[in-house]
């Protein structure tokens, strides 16, 4: 009686999580899987089962899989250049430094923005900054978001930008964590400065570099502010990511069961990257062992 | 380390972070300045001390009422997040049962199927719930997407938390839910200072599920007032350059003083998610 009683309280209390997750996450991620199936339009509430059209014509329009591109390689330059940077800043600011607050301050302001206000703000450099600074250099410059093989570069230095400092932090905690005995008894051995670093630290923190990797994969792969308010996608689609083209695809052209099928796609791509990212870093660990 | 590396190294350190300031550096310039000035060179520092765009923004821009209500929704869905980790987060680590592995397998897989995935069909709930551009609707769903980062910390927390003084408190007659916010809730209040630090400065600079979900609903929110008055005020650089100053300085406030807690927190979730 007792048992059934605390039983009774516990599920109370885990009733406004479990109501939430079936109404906010369950159901709309199940109905995502069904509209993707459906010739689902707009505000109307009838639609037509159609089998694996949707995804058929996923595979056939250019447009789509030009973003998988565009989102891959925005992805590609954001995660790998950006954690080597973050590594590098909490490197630094991991030595007997001075003013260490005050650069991680530094660092870290620009994550702590509005990504809307990011975009917004760079597209300010970039449009009216830049040319300046190229004039005043006396050369005609290039425009990095009107030609297509800059814009994702230029894309991807505001996303480093604004994310590095939120995984400096991250790295600065982990290498805090190595035990000052270890680095000790490695310069006691004779190991000089990079490889105290590449045979003692790096290996160390080697578990928390793949939890960022896998956390940028996760957060970069979904990028939709910058393309929306610094290009429109443009120039010619050149940097329309995937949730940007889900977003049009969705909200602008209404057709909810085509965008639920790339919605899928994207998951896809998502899950795969960070299982890859996991199953490496197990064999890491067993490796370790 | 020797003296001359470090010098090398701080010299390094302050150029990287001259390069990261100068985006922000230029904006607070620009804002000093007219369009006129602007537009014949963005790096020209100001001629004069030029306060028109201040004045401009605070009488004629959303900015105080979106100010608000980004205030307001913060608030209300951040008190909302750390009440229902709190509880949640507690359960999950005391009871033993079926419900809470299946509500835990829930919470491990919300961590890979991120929002965008399923923005669309989220959508479509929202609407037959009757919940498109109402402020409470954004609340909700903030809510509902912000939730399983904190779920997860609250729950380790309480695993590593003693039972001794809630079985003394039960033994004493204190009733079980009496017992939860009056005992176990305090003794929980590292966590959800961190928890609602890091909530808050999520809500506070979201975009896109406030533009889905509450995209013309009023009062704006401040993200989505931005966006609205870059629209409306297109080439204008010297006030809406002003306009993101004003409106950062709240969130540059916050970070300086919740800077130990951040910092922590940023930490402890990407350890434990």
């Amino acid at each position: 009686m007792k048992k059934k009683r605390q039983n009774l309280f516990y599920l109370a209390l885990l009733m406004p999580a479990i109501i939430l997750f079936i109404t906010f996450f369950i159901v709309p991620v199940t109905q995502s899987m069904w509209l993707s199936f459906t010739d689902s339009y707009g505000m109307k509430t009838n639609y037509n089962f159609i089998g694996l059209s949707n995804y058929k014509e996923a595979f056939a329009d250019k447009s789509f899989i030009k973003t998988i591109g565009v989102t891959v390689k925005y992805a590609a330059l954001v995660v790998l250049l950006g954690n080597l940077l973050s590594l590098i800043l909490a490197l630094i600011l991991d030595s007997q430094i001075k003013l260490k607050s005050t650069l991680r301050t530094f660092f870290f302001i620009p994550n702590i923005m509005s990504l809307l206000v990011v975009g917004y703000i760079w597209r300010f450099v970039y449009q009216q900054v830049l040319p300046d600074v190229f004039e005043l250099m006396g050369s005609s410059g290039i425009a990095f978001l009107g030609n297509k093989n800059t814009v994702i570069p230029a894309l991807a230095a505001v996303g480093i930008w604004n994310s590095a400092g939120y995984y400096m932090v991250i790295y600065i905690a982990a290498l805090q964590g190595i035990s000052e005995d270890l680095v000790e008894a490695a310069r006691i051995d004779g190991a000089s400065l990079w490889q105290t670093l590449r045979y003692v630290k790096l290996p160390l923190i080697s578990p928390t570099i793949i939890t960022c990797l896998i956390l940028a994969v996760a957060s970069h792969m979904r990028v939709f502010e910058l393309p929306y308010t610094m290009t429109s996608g443009g120039p010619v689609g050149a940097s329309a990511t995937m949730v940007y083209k889900i977003y049009l695809t969705a909200f602008n052209a209404n057709r909810n069961g085509y965008a639920a099928a790339q919605s899928l796609v994207l998951f896809v791509i998502i899950g795969g990257v960070s299982l890859i990212l996991n199953h490496l870093m197990k064999k890491r660990e067993e490796r370790l062992q | 380390m020797k003296k001359g590396k470090i010098i090398i190294l701080t010299v390094i350190v302050w150029i990287l972070a001259m390069i990261f300031a100068s985006p922000l550096l230029l904006v607070l310039m620009n804002s000093f300045k007219t369009k006129g000035e602007i537009m014949s060179s963005a790096i020209s520092p100001p001629t004069s001390f030029y306060l028109g765009n201040f004045v401009r923004i605070i009488t004629e821009s959303t900015f105080l009422t979106s100010f608000l209500c980004s205030l307001f929704v913060v608030v209300l869905t951040t008190s909302l997040t750390v009440l229902v980790a709190a509880v949640t987060g507690y359960a999950l680590a005391r009871w033993q049962s079926r419900m809470c592995r299946i509500l835990m397998l829930v919470i491990m897989s919300t961590l890979f199927v991120p929002f965008q995935v399923y923005m669309v069909a989220l959508i479509v709930v929202v609407r037959d719930l009757n919940l498109v551009n109402n402020i409470f609707g954004l609340i909700i769903v903030y809510l509902s997407l912000g939730m399983p980062v904190p779920i997860f910390l609250c729950r380790s927390y309480c695993v590593g938390m003693s039972r001794d003084i809630e079985e003394a408190a039960i033994i004493d007659g204190c009733s079980r839910g009496r017992m939860v916010f009056t005992i176990v809730l305090p003794l929980m209040k590292p966590i959800l200072a961190t928890v609602a630090v890091l909530n808050a400065l999520w809500v506070w600079g979201e975009f896109l599920v406030a533009f889905l979900v509450y995209g013309s609903g009023k009062p704006m929110t401040l993200p989505l007032s931005q966006r609205y008055f870059f629209g409306t005020h297109s080439n204008q650089w010297n006030l809406i350059l002003t306009n993101f100053l004003i409106s950062s300085i709240p969130i540059v406030i916050f970070y300086i003083v919740m800077q130990k807690n951040i910092i922590k927190g940023i930490a402890a979730g990407a350890v434990k998610g």
